[in-house]
Protein backbone atom coordinates (compact mmCIF):
# COMPACT_ATOMS: atom_id res chain seq x y z
CA UNK A 1 0.00 0.00 0.00
CA UNK A 2 1.03 3.49 -1.42
CA UNK A 3 0.30 6.16 0.62
CA UNK A 4 -0.51 9.01 -1.59
CA UNK A 5 -2.20 11.93 0.55
CA UNK A 6 -2.97 12.52 3.96
CA UNK A 7 -5.05 15.33 4.95
CA UNK A 8 -6.50 16.74 8.46
CA UNK A 9 -10.30 18.23 8.63
CA UNK A 10 -10.96 20.41 11.43
CA UNK A 11 -14.53 19.67 13.35
CA UNK A 12 -16.12 22.66 11.20
CA UNK A 13 -14.70 20.47 8.01
CA UNK A 14 -12.61 22.89 6.96
CA UNK A 15 -8.48 21.72 5.52
CA UNK A 16 -6.22 22.05 8.42
CA UNK A 17 -3.14 20.05 6.88
CA UNK A 18 -2.66 18.38 3.39
CA UNK A 19 0.40 16.66 2.56
CA UNK A 20 0.98 15.15 -1.03
CA UNK A 21 3.69 12.64 0.65
CA UNK A 22 3.53 10.61 -2.88
CA UNK A 23 2.94 11.27 -6.46
CA UNK A 24 -0.23 9.47 -8.29
CA UNK A 25 -2.95 12.27 -7.38
CA UNK A 26 -3.85 15.64 -9.64
CA UNK A 27 -2.87 18.18 -8.24
CA UNK A 28 -5.74 20.79 -7.75
CA UNK A 29 -5.72 24.70 -6.92
CA UNK A 30 -5.79 25.30 -3.07
CA UNK A 31 -9.40 26.74 -3.23
CA UNK A 32 -10.19 23.23 -4.70
CA UNK A 33 -8.72 21.40 -1.86
CA UNK A 34 -10.85 23.17 0.61
CA UNK A 35 -13.53 22.55 -1.73
CA UNK A 36 -12.64 18.81 -1.60
CA UNK A 37 -12.12 18.63 2.15
CA UNK A 38 -15.54 20.33 2.85
CA UNK A 39 -17.41 17.89 1.00
CA UNK A 40 -15.93 14.61 2.08
CA UNK A 41 -16.91 16.10 5.62
CA UNK A 42 -20.43 17.00 4.31
CA UNK A 43 -20.97 13.45 2.99
CA UNK A 44 -19.22 11.75 5.90
CA UNK A 45 -22.19 13.93 7.94
CA UNK A 46 -25.02 12.70 5.48
CA UNK A 47 -23.75 8.75 5.35
CA UNK A 48 -24.35 9.14 9.16
CA UNK A 49 -27.89 9.45 8.80
CA UNK A 50 -28.57 7.11 5.72
CA UNK A 51 -29.11 3.81 7.73
CA UNK A 52 -30.21 0.68 5.93
CA UNK A 53 -33.29 -1.45 7.62
CA UNK A 54 -33.53 -5.61 7.14
CA UNK A 55 -37.31 -6.51 7.13
CA UNK A 56 -38.18 -3.05 8.12
CA UNK A 57 -36.09 -2.70 11.37
CA UNK A 58 -32.99 -0.53 11.63
CA UNK A 59 -29.58 -2.16 11.61
CA UNK A 60 -27.80 -0.98 14.93
CA UNK A 61 -24.15 0.82 14.15
CA UNK A 62 -22.58 1.08 17.29
CA UNK A 63 -22.37 4.66 17.98
CA UNK A 64 -20.33 6.44 20.46
CA UNK A 65 -22.54 6.70 23.67
CA UNK A 66 -22.67 10.46 25.16
CA UNK A 67 -20.80 9.92 27.83
CA UNK A 68 -17.75 8.30 26.25
CA UNK A 69 -15.55 10.76 27.66
CA UNK A 70 -16.44 9.63 31.23
CA UNK A 71 -16.34 5.88 30.39
CA UNK A 72 -12.51 6.49 29.41
CA UNK A 73 -11.91 8.75 32.42
CA UNK A 74 -14.01 6.11 34.89
CA UNK A 75 -12.19 2.71 33.45
CA UNK A 76 -8.87 4.45 32.54
CA UNK A 77 -8.70 1.88 29.84
CA UNK A 78 -7.04 2.90 26.06
CA UNK A 79 -10.17 2.37 23.72
CA UNK A 80 -10.56 2.55 19.90
CA UNK A 81 -9.48 5.92 19.09
CA UNK A 82 -11.75 5.82 15.66
CA UNK A 83 -15.36 7.08 17.13
CA UNK A 84 -16.15 7.29 13.03
CA UNK A 85 -18.64 4.00 13.43
CA UNK A 86 -21.68 5.04 11.56
CA UNK A 87 -20.44 8.05 8.97
CA UNK A 88 -18.74 6.93 5.54
CA UNK A 89 -15.33 4.94 6.39
CA UNK A 90 -14.13 4.22 3.20
CA UNK A 91 -14.10 4.86 -0.80
CA UNK A 92 -12.60 2.31 -3.62
CA UNK A 93 -12.14 3.73 -6.53
CA UNK A 94 -9.90 2.24 -9.75
CA UNK A 95 -7.03 4.14 -8.98
CA UNK A 96 -6.85 5.33 -5.69
CA UNK A 97 -8.86 4.23 -1.98
CA UNK A 98 -10.11 7.06 0.79
CA UNK A 99 -10.20 5.96 4.64
CA UNK A 100 -11.44 8.62 6.60
CA UNK A 101 -10.90 8.68 10.74
CA UNK A 102 -12.68 10.77 13.06
CA UNK A 103 -11.49 11.45 16.93
CA UNK A 104 -13.37 11.68 19.86
CA UNK A 105 -13.08 15.98 19.32
CA UNK A 106 -14.77 15.75 15.91
CA UNK A 107 -10.89 16.07 13.67
CA UNK A 108 -10.56 14.14 10.38
CA UNK A 109 -7.83 12.25 9.42
CA UNK A 110 -7.85 11.41 5.64
CA UNK A 111 -5.36 8.90 4.17
CA UNK A 112 -5.50 8.80 0.16
CA UNK A 113 -3.61 5.11 -0.70
CA UNK A 114 -3.23 3.03 -3.94
CA UNK A 115 -6.22 0.70 -4.32
CA UNK A 116 -6.26 -2.98 -2.64
CA UNK A 117 -5.89 -5.76 -5.52
CA UNK A 118 -8.89 -6.62 -6.68
CA UNK A 119 -10.16 -10.34 -5.87
CA UNK A 120 -13.94 -11.17 -7.22
CA UNK A 121 -15.65 -12.96 -4.49
CA UNK A 122 -16.71 -15.36 -6.13
CA UNK A 123 -15.96 -18.36 -3.54
CA UNK A 124 -18.13 -18.83 -0.34
CA UNK A 125 -17.95 -16.13 2.14
CA UNK A 126 -16.10 -17.71 4.97
CA UNK A 127 -16.70 -15.77 8.46
CA UNK A 128 -13.71 -17.16 10.25
CA UNK A 129 -11.44 -15.31 7.26
CA UNK A 130 -13.59 -13.37 6.01
CA UNK A 131 -11.95 -9.71 8.42
CA UNK A 132 -8.72 -10.96 6.23
CA UNK A 133 -9.92 -9.60 2.46
CA UNK A 134 -8.10 -7.74 0.88
CA UNK A 135 -9.97 -5.06 1.14
CA UNK A 136 -9.94 -5.35 4.94
CA UNK A 137 -6.48 -5.71 5.12
CA UNK A 138 -5.53 -2.58 3.78
CA UNK A 139 -7.93 -0.90 6.26
CA UNK A 140 -6.22 -2.40 9.30
CA UNK A 141 -3.04 -1.24 7.51
CA UNK A 142 -4.63 2.22 7.33
CA UNK A 143 -5.91 2.41 10.45
CA UNK A 144 -2.04 1.52 11.54
CA UNK A 145 -1.18 4.46 9.69
CA UNK A 146 -4.01 6.89 11.42
CA UNK A 147 -2.84 5.64 14.90
CA UNK A 148 0.57 6.92 14.66
CA UNK A 149 -0.57 9.97 12.80
CA UNK A 150 -2.85 10.91 15.97
CA UNK A 151 0.08 10.54 18.23
CA UNK A 152 2.09 12.77 16.45
CA UNK A 153 -0.71 14.99 15.86
CA UNK A 154 -0.73 15.20 19.91
CA UNK A 155 3.13 15.66 20.13
CA UNK A 156 3.78 18.01 17.95
CA UNK A 157 0.48 20.08 16.58
CA UNK A 158 -1.39 20.22 20.02
CA UNK A 159 1.38 20.62 22.79
CA UNK A 160 3.05 23.42 20.15
CA UNK A 161 2.49 26.56 22.27
CA UNK A 162 2.26 28.70 19.05
CA UNK A 163 -0.61 26.59 17.28
CA UNK A 164 -4.09 28.29 17.47
CA UNK A 165 -6.86 25.49 17.58
CA UNK A 166 -8.85 24.88 14.10
CA UNK A 167 -6.22 26.86 12.31
CA UNK A 168 -3.79 25.50 9.44
CA UNK A 169 -0.78 23.61 10.65
CA UNK A 170 2.39 24.60 9.51
CA UNK A 171 4.88 23.04 11.55
CA UNK A 172 7.67 21.72 10.02
CA UNK A 173 8.37 19.48 12.70
CA UNK A 174 5.26 17.85 12.34
CA UNK A 175 5.92 17.73 8.50
CA UNK A 176 8.89 15.24 8.91
CA UNK A 177 7.67 13.48 11.40
CA UNK A 178 4.44 12.65 8.51
CA UNK A 179 7.20 11.81 6.58
CA UNK A 180 8.85 9.01 8.57
CA UNK A 181 5.72 7.47 9.35
CA UNK A 182 4.44 6.73 6.07
CA UNK B 1 -36.50 -3.36 -5.90
CA UNK B 2 -35.51 -5.54 -2.93
CA UNK B 3 -34.34 -9.15 -2.29
CA UNK B 4 -34.35 -10.53 1.19
CA UNK B 5 -32.13 -13.38 2.15
CA UNK B 6 -32.47 -15.14 5.57
CA UNK B 7 -29.45 -14.11 6.91
CA UNK B 8 -27.89 -11.20 5.59
CA UNK B 9 -30.08 -9.09 2.92
CA UNK B 10 -28.95 -7.87 -0.70
CA UNK B 11 -30.85 -5.29 -2.09
CA UNK B 12 -30.81 -3.83 -5.66
CA UNK B 13 -31.66 -0.92 -6.34
CA UNK B 14 -31.74 -0.26 -10.32
CA UNK B 15 -32.72 4.21 -10.61
CA UNK B 16 -34.42 4.67 -13.60
CA UNK B 17 -31.74 6.83 -15.83
CA UNK B 18 -30.29 9.71 -13.66
CA UNK B 19 -28.21 12.20 -15.54
CA UNK B 20 -25.58 14.20 -13.79
CA UNK B 21 -26.61 16.80 -11.70
CA UNK B 22 -30.45 15.77 -11.95
CA UNK B 23 -31.92 14.23 -8.49
CA UNK B 24 -34.52 11.53 -9.67
CA UNK B 25 -37.57 13.35 -8.88
CA UNK B 26 -39.48 9.55 -8.81
CA UNK B 27 -38.36 8.57 -5.89
CA UNK B 28 -39.84 10.05 -2.62
CA UNK B 29 -38.07 8.29 -0.38
CA UNK B 30 -35.33 10.52 1.04
CA UNK B 31 -33.26 7.79 2.07
CA UNK B 32 -32.30 7.31 -1.79
CA UNK B 33 -31.96 11.48 -2.16
CA UNK B 34 -29.43 11.15 0.09
CA UNK B 35 -27.66 8.02 -1.14
CA UNK B 36 -28.09 10.04 -4.45
CA UNK B 37 -26.38 12.67 -2.96
CA UNK B 38 -23.69 10.96 -1.73
CA UNK B 39 -22.81 9.26 -4.68
CA UNK B 40 -22.72 12.56 -6.59
CA UNK B 41 -20.63 14.20 -4.27
CA UNK B 42 -17.93 10.96 -4.44
CA UNK B 43 -18.17 10.25 -8.19
CA UNK B 44 -17.03 14.31 -8.63
CA UNK B 45 -14.23 13.59 -5.88
CA UNK B 46 -13.14 10.44 -7.73
CA UNK B 47 -12.62 12.28 -11.00
CA UNK B 48 -11.33 15.26 -9.78
CA UNK B 49 -8.33 13.68 -8.18
CA UNK B 50 -7.14 11.82 -10.96
CA UNK B 51 -5.12 13.41 -13.79
CA UNK B 52 -7.31 12.73 -17.22
CA UNK B 53 -4.47 13.10 -19.20
CA UNK B 54 -1.54 11.10 -17.44
CA UNK B 55 -3.78 8.08 -16.10
CA UNK B 56 -4.75 5.05 -18.67
CA UNK B 57 -7.98 4.44 -17.67
CA UNK B 58 -11.17 6.80 -16.49
CA UNK B 59 -11.02 6.51 -12.22
CA UNK B 60 -14.82 4.86 -11.49
CA UNK B 61 -16.07 4.88 -8.16
CA UNK B 62 -16.43 1.28 -7.39
CA UNK B 63 -17.74 0.52 -3.46
CA UNK B 64 -17.79 2.72 -0.16
CA UNK B 65 -18.51 2.07 3.02
CA UNK B 66 -20.94 3.36 5.36
CA UNK B 67 -20.72 1.88 8.79
CA UNK B 68 -21.65 -1.56 8.85
CA UNK B 69 -22.39 -1.86 5.24
CA UNK B 70 -20.86 -1.24 2.21
CA UNK B 71 -22.22 0.01 -1.29
CA UNK B 72 -21.01 -1.32 -4.28
CA UNK B 73 -21.69 1.15 -7.70
CA UNK B 74 -21.52 0.46 -11.34
CA UNK B 75 -22.55 3.14 -13.90
CA UNK B 76 -23.19 2.34 -17.16
CA UNK B 77 -22.33 4.60 -20.23
CA UNK B 78 -25.98 5.67 -20.11
CA UNK B 79 -25.55 6.75 -16.68
CA UNK B 80 -27.53 4.35 -15.48
CA UNK B 81 -26.71 3.49 -12.23
CA UNK B 82 -26.51 -0.29 -10.50
CA UNK B 83 -26.19 -0.20 -6.60
CA UNK B 84 -25.71 -3.47 -4.24
CA UNK B 85 -25.40 -3.00 -1.09
CA UNK B 86 -24.43 -5.86 1.37
CA UNK B 87 -22.07 -6.42 4.31
CA UNK B 88 -18.65 -5.30 4.71
CA UNK B 89 -16.77 -8.65 4.16
CA UNK B 90 -17.58 -8.63 0.99
CA UNK B 91 -14.93 -6.94 -1.07
CA UNK B 92 -15.91 -6.41 -4.84
CA UNK B 93 -18.69 -7.32 -6.90
CA UNK B 94 -18.11 -5.59 -10.13
CA UNK B 95 -18.61 -8.37 -12.14
CA UNK B 96 -21.95 -8.89 -10.67
CA UNK B 97 -23.09 -5.67 -11.61
CA UNK B 98 -21.83 -6.22 -14.61
CA UNK B 99 -23.67 -8.82 -15.08
CA UNK B 100 -26.45 -7.54 -13.88
CA UNK B 101 -26.75 -4.90 -16.52
CA UNK B 102 -24.67 -6.82 -19.55
CA UNK B 103 -27.03 -9.71 -19.16
CA UNK B 104 -30.59 -8.51 -17.02
CA UNK B 105 -31.67 -5.37 -17.53
CA UNK B 106 -30.20 -5.94 -21.62
CA UNK B 107 -32.25 -8.54 -22.35
CA UNK B 108 -35.22 -8.19 -20.20
CA UNK B 109 -35.61 -4.41 -20.51
CA UNK B 110 -33.21 -2.81 -23.47
CA UNK B 111 -34.29 -5.51 -25.82
CA UNK B 112 -37.77 -5.66 -24.62
CA UNK B 113 -39.84 -3.25 -26.71
CA UNK B 114 -43.10 -3.34 -24.51
CA UNK B 115 -40.56 -1.44 -21.65
CA UNK B 116 -41.04 1.97 -21.43
CA UNK B 117 -37.74 3.85 -22.28
CA UNK B 118 -38.85 6.56 -19.81
CA UNK B 119 -39.99 5.40 -15.98
CA UNK B 120 -42.50 8.40 -15.53
CA UNK B 121 -44.34 7.72 -12.17
CA UNK B 122 -47.85 8.99 -12.58
CA UNK B 123 -50.74 9.94 -10.27
CA UNK B 124 -53.88 8.41 -11.37
CA UNK B 125 -51.97 4.67 -10.90
CA UNK B 126 -54.09 2.09 -10.23
CA UNK B 127 -53.08 -0.40 -7.18
CA UNK B 128 -51.01 -3.18 -9.06
CA UNK B 129 -49.23 -0.39 -11.52
CA UNK B 130 -46.07 0.33 -10.89
CA UNK B 131 -45.10 2.79 -13.50
CA UNK B 132 -42.00 4.46 -11.55
CA UNK B 133 -40.04 1.21 -11.51
CA UNK B 134 -39.07 -1.84 -13.53
CA UNK B 135 -42.63 -3.43 -13.31
CA UNK B 136 -40.74 -6.27 -15.86
CA UNK B 137 -42.07 -9.94 -13.89
CA UNK B 138 -38.69 -11.74 -15.78
CA UNK B 139 -36.46 -8.96 -15.10
CA UNK B 140 -37.23 -8.89 -11.40
CA UNK B 141 -37.52 -12.36 -10.91
CA UNK B 142 -34.28 -13.52 -12.90
CA UNK B 143 -32.24 -10.91 -11.23
CA UNK B 144 -33.63 -12.18 -7.95
CA UNK B 145 -32.98 -15.58 -8.89
CA UNK B 146 -29.43 -14.47 -10.08
CA UNK B 147 -28.65 -12.72 -6.72
CA UNK B 148 -29.42 -15.51 -4.63
CA UNK B 149 -27.45 -18.04 -6.36
CA UNK B 150 -24.25 -15.97 -5.63
CA UNK B 151 -21.90 -17.71 -3.31
CA UNK B 152 -21.73 -14.61 -1.44
CA UNK B 153 -25.44 -14.45 -1.01
CA UNK B 154 -26.71 -15.83 2.71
Amino acid sequence: MKVYSIYILNKAGGLIYQNDVNPGLNRLSANDYLVLAGTLHGVHAIAAKVTPTINGKEVATNEYPNNQNAILLASGKLQDSNSNKSGLQSIETDLFNLYIFQTLTGIKFILITSPNPVVHNLQQINREVANKGELNKQYAQANEIFKHLYIIYSDYVMKDPFYSLDMPIKSSLFDTKVKEIV
Amino acid sequence: MKTTGSGSSVSLNSSTANHLGIINKNNDSNTSKLLFGILYSLKSISTKLIDEETSPISNALKSFTLGKYRIHYLESLTNLKFILITDIIIDNLQHVLWELYSNYYIKNCVENSLSPVEFKQSTDLKEHELMGKISNYNFIHETDHFLQSLSVFE
